[in-house]
């Protein structure tokens, strides 16, 4: 640490040269931590999936019959079954989408528990027909308070009275812990307010969820399941909840590749303007550095000062970007929480793995410099003016 | 000697010495050449999506939806309601006086690519008797028209190219297996392209529907659209709206083409602040290192403000030659590569080619005269305003 002072002044040599190159590395650390949050976000509701889950669907997405339920239920293997339908709707206006779920009160909650609700939620939600649970920051975004009578306005959910005006009180709030639903705006009611109200499907629920006693069963439950309906006309589709929520994250286009493409692209000019800043600096000091080998530096403690000076200014710089993105993303998140999606955070993983991307980014453009500054002869360096 | 002479020696000397610094140079060249690659990729997309969306929409047609439905997905209207709007004024006639009008219902099948795959959601179109009427730009690529009452189907032909399913390929949905007679494309990109079409009775009778969910009308002419709009709202049994389809297309197309477009120019503005940053330290770089070159020259008449144009010179050079860069890369590896991209959570992915235009080849090459010029301004004006006594003192 004695040498902290001697690599910083050697790193602010340059000052407008230095300030530069730290706000690109900036910039190109925000941006992958940018994407990258936003793509880890996505990777992480796959991750959240339940092996011990089943979700079945109808395969074209259209209304299963209520009726399948004790049929269902009857299934070897299975331990508990709950249903649920879906609609969208807005408050208001449509800068404030709603996902309602439409669920069987006592089970639903039973069989997810990673939905947390206060008891006294849960009882008022159980006994209240036109009751309605909401994420906290659906409520606290809106300014709903419990005992509040909110109108939604329906897209895709008629009522027998030919308006799509659907509403509820708020009886309580609930929370999903580490998970990035939390911050979707989505709201349970009961199912039989729902059934009995709606216009079109009726008696139709839009998927059963099962939780069996043994995951590696999974395959066996979900084709006993699909079997029972195979000769019906609404056949069924079975899978684990991972796979379902892999499924729909397929669906949404090569995510993946286009964030992949981008940071790729961003870095490999990174490497190429740190390298070449670098190697310039190095240059300027060729004089400086015999000097310092003069008085009496290893050949080792300069190539180290350069190298200390490189990972100063890129890890530095680097974990700056990566707090701007940090605080960047839940803005970010929220923004696109009013039209339903998941909230945004920058995991610690990404943190790290850019804190390890800056690191090779100092290795690999140091690297030149630094094995000159190792081979410099003091005769040569000198001699030159 | 002239200002022009003195500014093209100048600016030639200047850019003869460029090779020299290969590596600050191609800091600028690559930096710039990433920007325009990424903005104009995102911008391909958008454009690319928008003429898909847009392709499936005629000004000569008009689209009925059930009053509140902001989608296609989300409308039905009665199988009852179907002659009242098909006989409604406005609506053109073929030679036999019927009405050019296709009362259509739509249905997600999930198909396996042939091949393998995991299967695919595809929207099923079941359309009209007079659909060739009624959708000229639609034409027959191989095989025949699907016949009404048999389990036969026409594909689009952008499943055909992606997925493999194509003539006598059989599909199995609701209880039935399905045969593939034909495939079609549309004139220019179209959703229905990714679309599989069907007899609209046959599809609802397999999916014992009563409901289609939208009817879609040839208009008879100018004047038409407000001729069937008043006639639509002074029938009391309905309640639809009519849309010119033009306006719906576009109107559907707008807010997935804004959040693009919006990536587009974040990603590209960030990656344009880093380039920038980068071009100022190589101009900088490039200054110094000229500067006893440049002081010689001040030394012996030439005016400042020819070196000003020469360190400019050099920049607008350097990232129009990178913005070509970045926008030829995105025109090889995206132009005509095929994504899919939902437009809501109620209708399978739609496929579209994206489409690197001129237009946005332009765009690109004008971000990087901007980043250009702003990263050459400052390093310029340090040149011009260089102490020639001291530059060559410091050094000699």
């Amino acid at each position: 640490m004695k040498f902290f002072r001697l690599v910083w002044t050697g790193l602010w040599r340059k000052k407008v040269r230095t300030i530069f190159t730290l706000l690109s590395i900036v910039v190109a650390f925000l941006l992958f931590g940018t994407l990258q949050g936003i793509d880890t976000t996505f990777k992480q509701l796959v991750d959240q999936g339940r092996l011990n889950v089943l979700i079945t669907m109808n395969p074209a997405g259209l209304p299963l019959p209520l009726a399948d339920l004790s049929e269902i239920q009857a299934v070897h293997g299975v331990t508990g079954v709950t249903y649920r339908a879906l609609f969208i709707g807005d408050y208001q206006s449509l800068r404030n989408i709603v996902i309602v779920l439409p669920v069987d009160a006592e089970n639903f909650l039973k069989q997810n528990p990673m939905f947390s609700v206060s008891a006294a939620a849960r009882t008022a939600f159980e006994h209240n027909r036109t009751g309605a649970l909401v994420t906290q920051s659906l409520a606290e975004r809106l300014g709903w308070k419990i005992g509040d009578r909110i109108p939604i306005q329906a897209l895709n959910a008629q009522k027998k009275d030919g308006t799509s005006n659907w509403t509820f009180e708020i009886v309580g709030t609930f929370d999903i812990p580490d998970s990035p639903v939390r911050e979707e705006p989505l709201l349970l009611m009961n199912y039989p307010y729902f059934d009995t109200a709606r216009a079109t499907d009726t008696g139709t629920v839009q998927i059963y969820q099962e939780t069996i006693a043994d995951a590696s069963q999974a395959a066996g439950v979900s084709n006993a399941i699909d079997n029972l309906f195979a000769n019906s006309s609404n056949r069924t589709h079975t899978e684990t909840e991972r796979a379902n929520a892999q499924g729909q994250l397929a669906q949404l286009g090569d995510l993946d590749f286009f964030v992949e493409a981008i940071v790729a692209a961003a870095f490999a000019t990174l490497l190429l303007l740190t390298g070449s800043t670098l190697m310039q600096a190095y240059r300027e000091r060729i004089h400086e550095f015999a000097v310092m080998k003069t008085l009496g530096f290893t050949d080792g403690a300069v190539a180290a000062l350069v190298v200390s000076e490189a990972i100063l200014l890129t890890v530095g710089s680097a974990v700056l970007g990566l707090l701007i993105a940090h605080a960047l993303l839940p803005a970010l998140g929220a923004l696109m929480a009013r039209v339903g999606a998941p909230g945004l955070r920058l995991p610690w993983i990404v943190f790290a793995i850019g804190v390890g991307f800056a690191l090779l980014l100092a290795l690999v453009s140091a690297l030149p410099p630094a094995w000159r500054a190792r081979r410099l002869s003091i005769i040569d360096a000198l001699a030159v003016r | 000697m002239s200002a022009l002479r003195q500014i093209s020696a100048v600016v030639g000397m200047n850019l003869r010495t460029v090779p020299k610094r290969t590596g600050a140079s191609l800091v600028i060249l690559i930096g710039i050449a990433g920007v325009v690659g990424v903005l104009v990729s995102v911008l391909a997309m958008a454009v690319g999506f928008s003429r898909t969306i847009a392709g499936a929409g005629s000004p000569d047609r008009a689209l009925i939806l059930s009053g509140g439905a902001l989608q296609e997905a989300m409308s039905s209207i009665p199988r009852d309601s179907v002659a009242n709007i098909v006989n409604a004024p406005g609506i053109a006639q073929d030679p036999q006086g019927r009405p050019i009008a296709s009362a259509e219902a739509l249905a997600q099948i999930q198909v396996e690519p042939r091949g393998g795959g995991k299967p695919i959601n595809v929207a099923l179109r079941g359309v009209g008797s007079t659909e060739p009427e009624l959708r000229p730009e639609i034409h027959l690529i191989a095989g025949r028209m699907f016949r009404p009452g048999l389990h036969e189907l026409i594909v689009g032909r952008s499943l055909e190219s992606r997925y493999g399913i194509g003539l006598g390929s059989h599909l199995e949905f609701q209880n039935g297996d399905w045969r593939v007679v034909g495939v079609f494309g549309s004139a220019g990109p179209s959703t229905l392209e990714s679309q599989i079409l069907t007899d609209a009775q046959t599809l609802l009778t397999a999916y014992q529907r009563t409901w289609f969910q939208s009817v879609t009308v040839r208009l008879a002419g100018p004047g038409a659209l407000d001729r069937l709009k008043h006639a639509l709202a002074a029938d009391p049994t309905l309640h639809v709206n009519a849309y010119r389809e033009s306006t719906y297309a576009a109107a559907q197309s707008r807010a997935l083409n804004t959040v693009l477009k919006w990536i587009g120019y974040f990603i590209g503005g960030m990656m344009a602040a880093g380039a920038l940053f980068g071009a100022l330290n190589s101009l900088y770089a490039s200054v110094s290192a000229r500067s006893l070159e440049i002081a010689t020259l001040r030394a012996i008449g030439f005016g400042a403000g020819s070196v000003v144009v020469s360190v400019l010179a050099e920049a607008l050079l350097l990232s129009v030659a990178g913005g070509l860069v970045g926008a030829l890369c995105a025109w090889i590896l995206f132009d005509g590569h095929v994504s899919s991209m939902m437009l809501s959570g109620l209708q399978p992915p739609i496929a579209f080619a994206m489409e690197v235009t001129p237009r946005l080849v332009v765009l690109g090459i004008i971000w990087a005269c901007v980043i250009g010029f702003a990263g050459g301004l400052f390093p310029a004006i340090r040149a011009a305003r260089l102490p020639v006594a001291q530059a060559l003192n410091a050094v000699v």
